[in-house]
């Protein structure tokens, strides 16, 4: 007696269980919903448990449901063929959060062997002989199809492993196709249809869901130089456009009048061109800086003030901030400057002495040795954007708090990656680490620093490579992995499983797939409440 | 061991009460393995002590060393003890809570940002030093710009002084010069009727006055025309000729000080004075918009920059440190660790008072250096520095007691008098001459003569119109408050910090 199934043993998990590898052909279970994949928590009105001693398991678990003796379990209960038997199953919920439970009713059936008119054993009624070759030397049935079954609870069971590249096991499943077809049409009927079905269902299965990756999804794949290149052209032509749209405003030549002696009236309001500044060009007391530019192309001295922490200057210096972001990190921060000589001038110390000179106001700015170009004339909401910006924004890797969720933790943590976020990447990780002993007692270790620069540089190759996208697909339910009342000061510690996928493009689509380089399960926890932060060790 | 007794007696007593006992020899391990943290502990405890006290003005990175030291302490104290399957369950729970009371005391002190509140303290010791340093140099920099406008506005004024003084210079002696032409006058008049007396007295003797020697008389007095002759002598070439420089509107240069006078009078109250006036302006519109623009934005920047970096600034950051540490110290989760951390806040504290006091002392120095200057409402010394108010004063009551208004009004009167009195008195004492004549001939004088009169009056009254019209601008444009209005410089004071 037998129901058809085959099962892995999952009772050390938290919620023992036995999860489906295999549903076979007649089994009394086939088009009854259950799934392979699925994890079977109660047979009948028998939950499934872990048992309490070695003695135990040794004395019941090879009869368990679909291990290699659970014939023997059917005739202890007295069970017939075609008796009914109810199975209560769980399995990740289609909405993406949590488990959803379901109870499938199939029956026990006697183990069947199927002959020819010859006698011969053959795969189902009409199927072909086990020990054929046919249509070739290659190719007998039974090795055949045994392996292909390994091949196809293997992928069914996709989630299973994360030692799985899904696009090696493609190709080595659609090798078996041709000979599957063959199958279908010279040996028509319930065998062939079932393998039909299963095979079709693992090929649909590894071949991964189809994802819609956008232009801006993709934007952060453009490799630094190109857009650093792309970006330095659109200066240069900003600038000029700029230059040209303004010169009749814009004066020859620095002036060379006294800012306070001297009637400042015919330049104040006129554009200046300021010669190049740089960090070390700050001029100011601790509490106030200003670009200090001091002209001697007269003969004497002349000082130009723009004040760093001004508007202008400082949308000035963010878009600069936000270049190094989206576009190359090291940009230089030197200046090239037009501004507008205000009414009133200004006295700055510096440690030369005080300066007094003409204030100006930045208007547009080259920025990192002709890298960048902002034109501060322009405003989007507080910002003025550098030439090209639109093209290269994206967002930003949100933070992450208390209150955020597993998902959006992982969600960040992946944005980082793709940013080049690197602070925002390690800040991710739990700083502390738990692991059980062999007896099942929990070790937590408060401070357990995660994360090397090498599995940052790797997960940025990924994302640069094949790796064009990652969507989280499943969060599990939390559980307490310590309680906080074990003992006295005994801290809280949650965990919360997360599954997601790997997208990578495949003959011009965008799909799903695994690779044992990349992990698709990630264990999150949460320590006397502080924010959900991953515990795995690998960076991606 | 300073900062950890309290905590290793803490330890050690639940070491003892771990139960079920561990080995002898496992409890000796944690012992062993429980002091080597502590004193590690200790370490860092006194090297975060000595940097907060220290006076380097960034520390923070330090700081953040020695808590990440202070960790990988504590981790190696867990790794050694829990990483076995053999470790009891009495020792794990013993490390797992130390581990994480500690960790709790490690996360909860670097909560307290203790580093950044010290480089916070001494950043702004140090700005008030640089500050003071600044204001210094501004004040230096602002009052050599302050000499510059002085030089400028006392260039105008010394201009306009040299104006008026050239004024008065040219209008005093026009009067004395002037005073010898009534008299000139009079001498050059009655010197040609004496001589035309004698001419025809002398013809009356030659040939009689009386019966037909008169009809010869008079044919001869015909020949002599001593009223063609009066004429003659009487026009201003023939008088110049004389000697007898006579002014007039046309030409003031027969007396040269008078036309100077009247041009160089003429000329101050037309177009020089108001020149000057207005470079003058021009510089105080310039002091205005310019060095006192700068000194009120220095002015009001401290004034911003007391608000945002007062010492109420530094005690708010100094006192919300103290709190924070407090709250760290009775929050802590053990009594050992309770009792020793409130020692440490308060060793912590002390340090950071001392930054807090040094910062109290600069703010003092700031404050004594700028008070009255860039701090609070200007002194009168700082306003005077930048308005030279008094100075000025000065300068008016210098102008004004140069006595331009009075000189002038003299050299109008003078003239007045000359020209008006002194002249009509030359004029009739010289017609009084004519009474000699014989009442034929002096009949034939009359009418030249007084053409002559006419004429010297009419010309006197034209010229003292003019320095009368003179006089009356001058009036106008010069007077104590006039120059107060020149000089005005209110304008200043307005645009100073009120």
């Amino acid at each position: 007696m037998t129901t058809g199934l085959e099962a892995y043993s999952g009772l050390d998990d938290p919620r023992p269980h036995y999860e489906v590898t295999w549903i076979r052909w007649d089994s009394g279970f086939r088009g009854t919903g259950l799934r392979v994949g699925d994890h079977i928590i109660a047979v009948g009105d028998q939950p499934i448990v872990r048992p309490q001693s070695i003695e135990e398991a040794q004395r019941t678990s090879y009869k368990a449901i679909g291990q290699y003796a659970e014939s023997q379990r059917w005739q202890e209960l007295g069970m017939h063929d075609g008796d009914g038997l109810v199975l209560t199953v769980e399995r990740p919920a289609a909405s993406g959060a949590g488990w959803e439970r379901a109870m499938v009713k199939g029956e026990i059936r006697s183990t069947r062997a199927y002959y020819d008119s010859d006698s011969r054993e053959t795969l189902g009624p009409d199927g072909p002989r086990v020990s054929e070759y046919d249509p070739g030397p290659d190719y007998q049935w039974r090795n055949w199809y045994e392996a292909l079954v390994q091949q196809l609870s293997k992928v069914l069971r996709i989630w299973w492993s994360t030692s799985f590249d899904s696009r090696r096991e493609l190709e080595a499943l659609l090798e078996s196709r041709e000979r599957k077809e063959y199958l279908v049409k010279t040996y028509p009927g319930p065998f062939a249809s079932a393998l039909d079905h299963d095979f079709e269902a693992a090929v649909q299965l590894i071949q991964g869901r189809t994802y819609a990756l956008t232009e801006q999804d993709l934007r952060y794949r453009k490799a630094e130089a190109e857009k650093a290149q792309r970006t330095a052209e659109l200066a240069q032509a900003a600038w000029a456009a700029f230059q040209e749209a303004h010169a009749a405003e814009i004066l020859p030549k620095l002036p060379t009048i006294h800012p306070v002696r001297d009637d400042r009236g015919p330049v104040t309001g006129k554009l200046a061109a300021l010669p190049t500044v740089g960090e070390r060009d700050w001029i100011g007391e601790m509490d106030h800086y200003f670009f200090g530019v001091d002209d001697r192309s007269s003969g004497g001295t002349n000082w130009f003030f723009v004040d760093v922490y001004g508007d202008a200057a400082t949308r000035m210096r963010e878009a600069a901030y936000r270049y190094g972001r989206l576009v190359q990190p090291d940009i230089r921060k030197n200046y090239t400057m037009i501004g507008r000589i205000l009414p009133d001038p200004s006295i700055v110390y510096s440690q030369g002495g005080s300066q007094i000179g003409f204030q100006v106001e930045p208007v547009a700015a080259l920025v990192g040795d002709g890298a960048m170009f902002v034109d501060l004339t322009e405003r989007y909401g507080a910002d003025s954007r550098f030439a090209g910006e639109e093209e290269l924004t994206r967002p930003s890797v949100p933070a992450t708090d208390a209150g955020s969720s597993p998902k959006q933790v992982l969600e960040s943590f992946f944005s980082a990656i793709k940013d080049g976020d690197e602070a925002s990447w390690r800040g991710c990780f739990a700083d502390w680490s738990a692991s059980f002993f062999d007896d099942g007692r929990i070790r937590i270790y408060p401070y357990s620093p995660r994360a090397s620069s090498l599995e940052w540089e790797s997960a940025r190759r990924h994302v640069l490579n094949d790796v064009y996208g990652i969507a989280v697909v499943w969060e599990g339910e939390t559980r307490d992995l310590a309680t906080g009342e074990e003992y006295a000061g005994a801290p809280l510690l949650q965990e919360v499983e997360i599954w997601i996928e790997h997208i990578g493009l495949f003959d011009g689509q965008y799909r799903a797939f695994t690779s044992p380089f990349y992990h698709r399960r990630w264990r999150l926890q949460r320590l006397n409440g502080s924010p959900w932060r991953i515990s795995d060790d690998f960076g991606f | 061991m300073g900062y950890s007794d309290n905590r290793a007696k803490e330890l050690e007593a639940r070491l003892q009460q771990m139960s079920p006992p561990p080995s002898a020899e496992e409890t000796a391990k944690i012992r062993d393995a429980m002091n080597t943290y502590l004193r590690d502990r200790e370490d860092r405890l006194s090297t975060l002590l000595a940097l907060i006290g220290d006076t380097g003005d960034k520390r923070l990175g330090d700081v953040v060393n020695c808590f990440s030291q202070w960790l990988d302490a504590l981790k190696r104290f867990g790794d050694g003890l829990n990483s076995t399957s053999d470790t009891s369950t009495s020792a794990l729970i013993f490390v797992t809570r130390t581990s994480f009371e500690e960790k709790q005391a490690i996360d909860s002190l670097r909560a307290t940002n203790v580093g950044a509140a010290h480089d916070v303290l001494i950043y702004r010791a140090k700005v008030l030093e640089e500050k003071i340093k600044a204001l210094a140099d501004k004040w230096d920099k602002l009052n050599g710009e302050t000499g510059y406008f002085d030089a400028t506005e006392k260039a105008s004024v010394d201009a306009i002084r040299g104006l008026v003084d050239d004024v008065i210079r040219k209008t005093g002696p026009a009067a004395d010069q002037l005073a010898r032409v009534p008299n000139d006058l009079y001498n050059a008049v009655r010197s040609e009727l004496k001589l035309l007396n004698e001419s025809v007295s002398r013809l009356g003797k030659s040939v009689g006055l009386d019966g037909a020697a008169r009809t010869v008389w008079e044919e001869g007095v015909k020949v002599i025309d001593p009223a063609g002759k009066l004429r003659s002598a009487l026009t201003k070439e023939a008088l110049k000729a004389a000697g007898v420089a006579l002014p007039s509107t046309d030409d003031p240069n027969p007396s040269r000080e008078l036309g100077e006078s009247i041009r160089a009078t003429s000329q101050f109250i037309d177009v020089l004075l108001q020149q000057r006036v207005n470079e003058y302006r021009d510089a105080i519109q310039k002091r205005t918009s310019g060095l006192l623009v700068l000194f009120n934005e220095t002015y009001n920047d401290t004034k911003k920059f007391v608000e945002e970096n007062g010492f109420d600034k530094a005690k708010e950051r100094y006192q919300e440190t103290s709190d924070t540490l407090d709250r760290w110290a009775s929050e802590l989760p053990s009594d050992g660790l309770k009792s020793d951390f409130g020692d440490y806040r308060k060793a912590l504290l002390d340090r950071l008072s001392r930054h807090l006091s040094e910062i109290e002392t600069m703010y003092n120095r700031f404050v004594r250096e700028n008070q009255g200057r860039f701090l609070g409402p200007l002194g009168p010394d700082i306003s005077e520095a930048l308005t030279q108010t008094k100075k000025w004063e000065e300068y008016r009551v210098g102008l004004v007691s140069m006595g331009l208004d009075e000189k002038v009004r003299k050299w109008r009167d003078d003239l007045r008098g000359i020209l008006v009195v002194n002249m009509r008195d030359a004029i009739e004492k010289t017609a009084s001459e004519l009474d000699d004549f014989d009442p034929e001939v002096r009949q034939q004088l009359q009418t030249p003569f007084e053409a002559f009169r006419d004429e010297v009056t009419k010309e006197a009254a034209a010229l003292v119109a003019q320095v009368d019209q003179i006089y009356e601008k001058e009036q106008r444009v010069w007077s104590s408050d006039l120059v107060a209005s020149y000089l005005d410089r209110r304008i200043l004071r307005d645009a100073l910090p009120q």
